[in-house]
């Protein structure tokens, strides 16, 4: 085990060190908060080509009726090509976008990102990683070091963390996913993940939930995916946010960073991007553009 | 709560809704029923995977572990089929007044809904079950016997019963020929079927099932020759073809005749099926049969006749398929009768005939003419706007006409840029603009009833949807909105990531 968690720390330390400085071989850049920025304004027609995370979609749109005075219905056709994470940091990289408000990209990607001109990265906010179980399960908190055996395998039974005697069925994601990204990042690291039945990976974030509370009807599963995509827009009855250190997920704890397993969002640009797109970026990194972060739901990372 | 036969499924997966009532088998992929309050909030949600429905009264909802949850069409909880075995289930069906048949791969379940509990278990390769209104009918597939049982699992008949003819029944197939009629009336008649495919009927046997009284009814003056003869219902009237004479006869429940071969019964015949080619309401109570080139409108309520001239034979649009024609109207006109139909698509019902130049749409309490040029066909209208087909060239071309004014306000275009199509509501049209590859992601614009633009998305999609409501695609959504693109319910699409 010990073994396991010193390899889950670097990873998380190389992990971060990468997007801190920005290393020149990994095609991106980081940068720092500018407070001074005025909020941009822009037509409609003006806005930029905008896309990144799922979980972020919500703020994309919302920027959108903040920066055109545009309706809700416009803002939501702003996106119609969403691609997604990974993908989107490609897309951004090969010009078909401007802009992305996106979670860390997966390994996989940035290796291909060190094909193009670097990136331009700037955390906008946080998310964190969460765990749920379906609400009968009487456990109501694990600790990060649980978390970890369970996931690789060490600890295979609810009853070797305080609850039934059953079987742990711990969902996953796919490597190429962004909560997965997350979780390789801050729990696992490089370790090996205990092989899944392929019914216990959820292609989607909305499917490991569904899964979640549907799964033989019981409290026996086990499945993560970042705070605010559970909690504001999936939210599903029937299932429950575990502890994690005894410390219960929300915007408070993540924002405080009492809750452990917390990861910033980007804004992104690329050096082909608008003008727009970038004035956007330096908007939200202001202290205005971050009040902005938090109205719209999400924990602001200033 | 829910409006009428609101039930829908929405699936996660392509975002396309359906109404229940549409619905007999599904891939097993999630779905999500929402019950939807008269002021259109959403009350509740429910997930799972669809199994079955009947008409618009119950829904059978696949919950994962082998359980099964039913809904009424007003969305209400009527409890679990813990009985239900999940793998290798062939069928299920729902039926109305609290009964329900789960079939698997080897037996036939029948549950009482107001029990929740077994009351019969019958090995599928013996016997089937069937479901009609308030009653159930096993059958032994090996001698043709058959029961009729209450929900509550009381035998209201037994075909030996007093009856030992049937007993002779013992090689072949024997199947039965079972209708089900308005008001929980069961008639039905065995067909049978020996291995050289000679069909014939012994019987009939007519049977009259109302929960309270169960008796044969064998004074049909068909009865001698019942497979010569095609039977159908329409209200609490039965209309039997005589195949021989082409003529149809018209009788009530009791046997009594109250038409007696009076007209020609339309029939069609395509693809080895004969199809109906009348309607029967269920709102109007009327049946339509032509004789000498005229329709005659029976009133079943009034117990008259209509007779009015008969348009053009091919320009009548009185296909027969399940769900689709509703019923049928007809109009004072000019001092004539004037037929039509009302068209049910889960959209409109708007009445309408086709009198050569020009349909009569029977619209906004007026009757209405749209000019039709020769060619042109009517592929959908409401209260609002119809659209005709013409075809030109090797292209087929839609246009958009005004009822009130028979204008023509657009066309489909050709391909390319302006190419469009136009998908009707209740009383609104969907402009739905095509992109030059084919995909309809692209702009969308609702006229409502005035001909004002209501909607309006450069990019997403939209789809006729029941009670005034449309399934919108829009970024990364779909759902139901309201006709002005409000959303009702908005889900995030599940192709995502």
């Amino acid at each position: 085990m010990k073994t396991g968690r010193k390899k889950m720390a670097a990873a998380v330390l190389l992990s971060a060190g990468f997007l801190t400085t920005g290393l020149g071989h990994a095609g991106m850049a980081v940068w720092a908060a500018d407070t001074q920025s005025g909020k941009p304004q822009m037509s409609y027609e003006e806005y930029p080509r905008i896309d990144g995370s799922l979980a972020c979609v919500p703020l994309c749109e919302a920027l959108a009726v903040e920066m055109t005075g545009c309706t809700e219905a416009q803002a939501e056709e702003t996106m119609a090509d969403f691609t997604n994470t990974n993908p989107s940091y490609l897309l951004l990289a090969q010009g078909g976008t401007d802009i992305l408000l996106a979670y860390e990209p997966a390994d996989s990607t940035v290796e291909e990102l060190a094909d193009y001109e670097p990136l331009d990265m700037a955390p906008v906010g946080k998310d964190a990683l969460v765990f749920m179980v379906n609400e009968d399960n009487p456990v109501e908190s694990l600790t990060q070091q649980q978390v970890y055996d369970i996931y690789t395998g060490k600890i295979t039974n609810w009853s070797e963390v305080g609850g039934s005697d059953i079987e742990i069925k711990a969902f996953q994601r796919p490597e190429t996913s962004g909560s997965q990204t997350m979780m390789r990042k801050l729990l696992i690291g490089d370790a090996q993940m205990a092989e899944a039945e392929t019914e216990m990976i959820a292609v989607g974030m909305e499917d490991i939930i569904e899964a979640l509370k549907e799964y033989d009807n019981s409290a026996n599963a086990l499945g993560y995916s970042v705070y605010y995509y559970a909690s504001e827009m999936f939210r599903q009855p029937g299932l429950k946010f575990l502890q994690i250190d005894g410390v219960e997920p929300s915007n408070e704890t993540i924002k405080t960073g009492e809750y452990p397993l917390v990861n910033e969002f980007y804004c992104v640009t690329s050096e082909q991007s608008s003008d727009k797109a970038k004035e956007i970026k330096e908007w939200l990194l202001s202290e205005e553009g971050q009040d902005f972060v938090e109205e719209c739901g999400y924990v602001p990372v200033m | 709560m829910w409006k009428n036969a609101d039930m829908f499924r929405l699936c996660k997966k392509c975002g396309y809704a359906v109404c229940a009532a549409a619905i007999v088998s599904l891939p097993a992929s999630s779905i999500s029923c929402y019950a939807q309050e008269e002021n259109g909030s959403v009350q509740e949600e429910i997930t799972g995977s669809l199994m079955a429905c009947d008409e618009d009264e119950y829904v059978l909802l696949d919950t994962g572990n082998n359980h099964a949850e039913i809904y009424d069409s007003q969305g209400t909880y009527m409890g679990r089929c813990t009985a239900y075995l999940g793998e290798g289930y062939g069928a299920a069906i729902v039926k109305k007044d609290q009964v329900l048949n789960c079939t698997s791969d080897d037996t036939s379940r029948v549950f009482s809904m107001a029990e929740l509990q077994m009351i019969l278990e019958l090995p599928e390769e013996d016997y089937s079950v069937q479901v009609f209104g308030s009653v159930y009918l096993v059958t032994d597939r090996h001698t043709g016997r058959i029961w009729l049982y209450d929900c509550h699992g009381e035998c209201l008949y037994d075909s030996e019963d007093g009856n030992s003819e049937n007993e002779s029944l013992e090689e072949g197939s024997w199947y039965g020929m079972y209708l089900a009629v308005e008001g929980g009336y069961l008639i039905g008649s065995i067909d049978y079927s020996d291995d050289e495919d000679n069909t014939s009927v012994e019987g009939p046997v007519w049977v009259r099932a109302d929960g309270q009284e169960t008796r044969e009814i064998t004074d049909f003056r068909l009865s001698e020759a019942f497979f010569k003869n095609r039977l159908d219902a329409f209200g609490e009237n039965l209309l039997i073809y005589d195949w021989d004479t082409e003529t149809g006869s018209v009788y009530d429940l009791g046997g009594e005749l109250l038409l007696d071969q009076a007209a020609t019964y339309i029939l069609t015949y395509e693809d080895d099926i004969w199809n109906y080619d009348f309607s029967y309401g269920t709102s109007v109570d009327m049946v339509l049969l032509e004789e000498d080139g005229m329709y005659m409108a029976y009133d079943t309520q009034l117990q008259e006749c209509a007779m009015f001239p008969v348009p053009e034979k091919d320009y009548w649009y009185a296909e027969y398929k399940s769900g689709f024609l509703k019923g049928a109207f007809y109009q004072q006109l000019d001092d004539r009768k004037c037929a039509g139909f009302v068209e049910y698509q889960g959209r409109s019902e708007v009445p309408y005939a086709r009198t050569g130049s020009a349909y009569l749409v029977y619209a906004d309490d007026q009757l209405l003419s749209v000019p039709v040029d020769e060619g042109g066909t009517l592929l959908s209208l409401n209260e609002t706007y119809a659209v005709v087909e013409y075809q030109e060239g090797e292209d087929y071309i839609d246009y958009l006409i005004d009822l009130q004014t028979g204008e023509t306000l657009m066309s489909s275009g050709q391909d390319g840029e302006d190419a469009r199509n136009f998908d009707l509501g209740s009383d609104y049209c969907i402009i739905r603009k095509i992109a030059n590859d084919g995909s309809y992601n692209t702009s969308i614009t609702i006229l409502d009833s005035q001909k004002q633009e209501i909607c309006h998305a450069d990019r997403g999609n939209a789809y006729v949807w029941k009670n005034d409501h449309i399934l919108l695609e829009r970024g990364i959504y779909h759902g139901i909105a309201d006709r002005d693109g409000n959303w009702i319910i908005r889900t995030i699409n599940g192709e995502q990531e």
